[in-house]
């Protein structure tokens, strides 16, 4: 520790004793202390930090004490957040600044970690409706950083919402929130970066999260799980999480020490070393937002190249001890920058996909329209639902509104003709169609194809989510006066937007979709919430057999090209461990997941941005 | 308001509904129904359609007999990887929503009212940004697709690659072994027949 505290000039101060104990009365515990000009006391919520991870791990300070080599210790009663136990949450709903507290024994409940470990003070908010615990206030809620008011069982691997007398051997007391005129004035949360420490974070559900993350072990390794954690302990001695290369050397002094605090300190019986793995991309998200529209004014950058670093302060690991780790930690994180990238990649659209230019050749437009949403929407049930209903009561109020505000186009100009256009109309049916009966014999992907090719298929944007198509028909007649016209809503996929949705319209003549693209684009047609139609021309259209799939093999050299069409039997299988098979799945579990996250946080963002520009002209309205 | 009956009896079923994607294009509804049906009672599998070019994935909505045997074949889906006509890579499964229909019936009776925006409107520009942000958004996914199927393709090339070798090793194996029983007669030897 000596070492330690020669490189790292970070100040620190005893503050409050609490007793001593252990062997020969030497070792003196704590209630309080300061580090880095923060304070800290015992039960405090704490940042602690991880080496390499983008998230620090969130715990409680339950025991503070110094041994009598100097040697800070604590021990660190954990918080789970929802990724971390997404595989046991399954369906169940998560605030999104909610945490778990550890409950239960054994492994994943509390660590004992150098004092150094400490990233900073965290402020989480006990919301437990429970009568012992001091309700927070709405602003102490709005300044908490989390909250939680359930368990994670570390022993059954269950949530609880129930809390005894103890949680995981802490007094319910210092559970829930401190009665007021306990707590000093809350210290905004520093994260300290420069520290060389090692953390002893543990890894509870080891087992567990692997499935779940689907990590790709090497292939020469069994897949047994006892066998990868007793692996990774070893890797995990060795690897101390040096922030900066010149720490390097502090190594070989550090691991003596672990063993030696192995000897002397006997209250906890089980002190892993494991490397706690974390698929979560950041949520350094403000910056996230902020990066990309910067990014869009500078064009020609290769997205992939650029190294993302709006995270907090931590530098990347020092590759050396990388190798050494397990494959995992290094693939996490690679998945997690690559995951970056790819996000922030995709916010700069090369030069050549411009969008809102469809007056030229239709190649350079079909590439930059819109695609077809094909998967299925954020992978979050909530936020869809509440979009739902949020947009029908924005529908709503938004009638209203307009109910209000229908005499203002009428009263500002004189002129007759030009106002009536400007009136809001019901869209009511249009008049029967019987007549068009060519329509209905062909199926809708060749006349999608015909349409596309004869130029007469135009896709719409900006659609509320309800909508049917016949509704689509019946505006589009409404507002252009087309009749012959024939909508499909598409569908969501898991890749489109939960925004909104879109509609491919088929027309009749090249003229019609010129007409209603030029109108659509040169004036505003607001729908019900104030959302203005948005019509491109249709994309390129391809048949199924043409597309392209990666990620089948055959192992007949003859046909590598995944053509298994002349296969007699179908086959489907779930894929055993063992297998170079399993292993191959999971590299494609781990693309899948990835793929997950970063369409879940675009399309985060892009509500953001949409929602920003709705407000304001919801505000300008009223 | 209530909603219509008709959308009631419509959210039923898509809670009985699996959405699965990561399916090869050549996966046919007979294929999946067999597949699915080793894990539950398939009532209807009905494929999404994919129109554009640079999509990559196939994706089916299949109904179960109900939504508990729904929940376990994802449950199922997701611990450990299953693969339909082809490997290794495995197909997905989550929740059907009600946006992933086509025809989906009203929630609410309701009109639809619109309105053309008055050019000298204080909103217009604001309204006109909106739209360019939508289609921004259009061309990002875009994009941001392509980029996928990228990462896609490499890892592909990348596996084929490794099965490639490895099958060159087996090979190799079994080719030492046809050789070292040739040379067993060439020199009447006797050999201990471990394998």
């Amino acid at each position: 520790m000596e070492k330690v505290n020669e490189d790292v000039k970070l100040d620190f101060k005893w503050l409050k004793q609490r007793g001593v104990g252990g062997k020969n009365k030497m070792t003196r515990f704590y209630e309080s202390f300061e580090y880095d000009g923060v304070e800290y006391m015992q039960y405090d919520c704490v940042y602690m930090y991880k080496d390499d991870s983008h998230e620090p791990n969130i715990g409680k300070l339950t025991k503070i004490w110094e041994h009598p080599d100097k040697s800070k210790k604590v021990k660190i009663h954990w918080f789970f957040r929802p990724e971390e136990i997404s595989h046991w949450l399954r369906e169940t709903k998560t605030l999104e600044n909610e945490v778990f507290l550890a409950s239960g024994e054994g492994r994943g409940l509390a660590n004992i970690n150098p004092l150094e470990a400490i990233a900073g003070r965290c402020n989480v908010v006990c919301i437990s409706k429970d009568v012992r615990n001091p309700q927070p206030s709405d602003e102490e809620l709005k300044a908490a950083d989390f909250v939680f008011n359930r368990t994670f069982d570390v022993q059954s691997c269950t949530v609880l919402d129930k809390m005894d007398d103890k949680v995981g051997g802490l007094e319910i007391e210092y559970i829930f929130n401190r009665k007021k005129g306990d707590t000093k004035e809350e210290i905004p949360n520093t994260i300290i970066s420069t520290e060389a420490q090692i953390t002893k974070t543990v890894d509870p559900q080891d087992s567990d999260v692997s499935s779940s993350l689907k990590r790709n072990a090497e292939s020469d390794k069994s897949h047994d799980r006892p066998l990868k954690r007793i692996k990774s302990n070893d890797k995990c001695v060795e690897s101390a999480v040096a922030l900066g290369p010149e720490k390097m050397t502090e190594l070989p002094s550090i691991k003596s020490k672990v063993d030696k605090d192995k000897m002397q300190v006997s209250i906890v019986p089980a002190e892993k070393i494991e490397n706690k793995e974390r698929i979560k991309t950041p949520t350094g998200s403000d910056k996230l937002h902020d990066q990309p529209s910067k990014r869009m004014k500078s064009a020609g950058k290769k997205p992939l190249e650029e190294k993302s670093v709006q995270l907090k302060v931590i530098q990347p690991a020092a590759d050396s001890k990388s190798k050494q780790e397990d494959k995992v930690p290094a693939d996490v994180n690679n998945l997690k920058t690559t995951a970056e990238n790819q996000k922030n990649g995709s916010f700069k659209v090369p030069d050549n996909k411009k969008p809102w230019t469809y007056m030229n050749e239709k190649d350079s437009v079909a590439n930059s329209a819109s695609p077809k949403g094909k998967s299925k929407s954020g992978s979050l049930d909530s936020p869809g639902d509440n979009n739902n209903s949020m947009a029908v009561k924005e529908e709503q109020s938004g009638e209203l509104k307009r109910k209000l505000s229908v005499d203002r186009p009428l009263k500002a100009s004189a002129l007759s003709t030009d106002k009536d256009k400007y009136k809001p109309f019901v869209v009511t049916p249009r008049p029967n169609v019987e007549k068009s009966t060519w329509f209905r014999q062909a199926p809708w992907e060749e006349r999608l194809k015909e349409a596309y090719d004869k130029g007469t298929a135009i896709l719409l944007h900006n659609l509320k989510p309800d909508y049917t198509s016949e509704d689509v028909q019946n505006l589009i007649w409404h507002a252009f006066k087309e009749i012959d016209c024939s909508v499909k809503i598409l569908p969501r996929t898991a890749i489109s937007s939960p925004h909104y949705d879109q509609a491919l319209v088929l027309l009749k003549t090249k003229e019609a979709a010129q007409r209603i693209l030029t109108e659509l684009d040169e004036g505003c047609l607001m729908l019900s919430d104030e959302r203005p139609l948005v019509g491109t021309p249709c994309p390129q259209i391809s048949t199924k057999k043409y597309l392209t799939f990666f990620g089948h093999l055959a192992v007949d050299k003859a046909r590598f090209q995944n053509q298994r069409e002349d296969e007699a039997v179908s086959t489907s299988h779930f894929s055993q461990p063992n297998t170079i098979e399993y292993d191959m799945a999971m590299e494609w579990c781990l693309q899948q997941l990835k793929s997950k996250k970063w369409w879940a946080k675009f399309h985060k963002q892009q509500g953001f941005e949409l929602k920003k520009l709705e407000k304001e002209l919801k505000q300008k309205r009223t | 308001m209530e909603p219509s009956t008709e959308y009631v009896a419509f959210e039923e079923k898509v809670k009985k509904t699996i959405y699965i994607d990561n399916l090869s294009p050549q996966v046919t509804k007979a294929v999946l129904e067999y597949a699915i049906n080793q894990f539950g009672n398939v009532k209807d599998v009905r494929f999404v359609p994919t129109y554009s070019a640079s999509c990559g994935v196939c994706a089916a909505l299949v109904e179960m007999e109900s939504a508990k045997q729904a929940e376990e074949i994802i449950c199922d889906m997701g611990d450990s990887p299953l693969m339909i006509s082809g490997m290794p890579r495995p197909v997905r499964a989550r929740k059907a929503r009600v946006e992933m229909f086509e025809d989906r019936p009203k929630k609410y009776p309701r009109t639809i009212v619109c309105r053309w925006m008055d050019r000298s409107h204080q909103n217009f520009e604001l309204a006109k940004k909106i739209k360019d942000l939508t289609k921004k958004h259009g061309a990002e996914a875009q994009y941001l697709m392509e980029l996928q199927v990228e990462e896609e393709e490499k890892l592909h090339k990348q596996q084929s690659e490794t099965l490639k070798t490895n099958y060159k090793k087996y090979e190799l194996i079994d080719d030492a072994d046809g050789n070292v029983k040739r040379l067993k007669a060439e020199y009447g030897m006797t050999l201990n027949d471990h394998y």
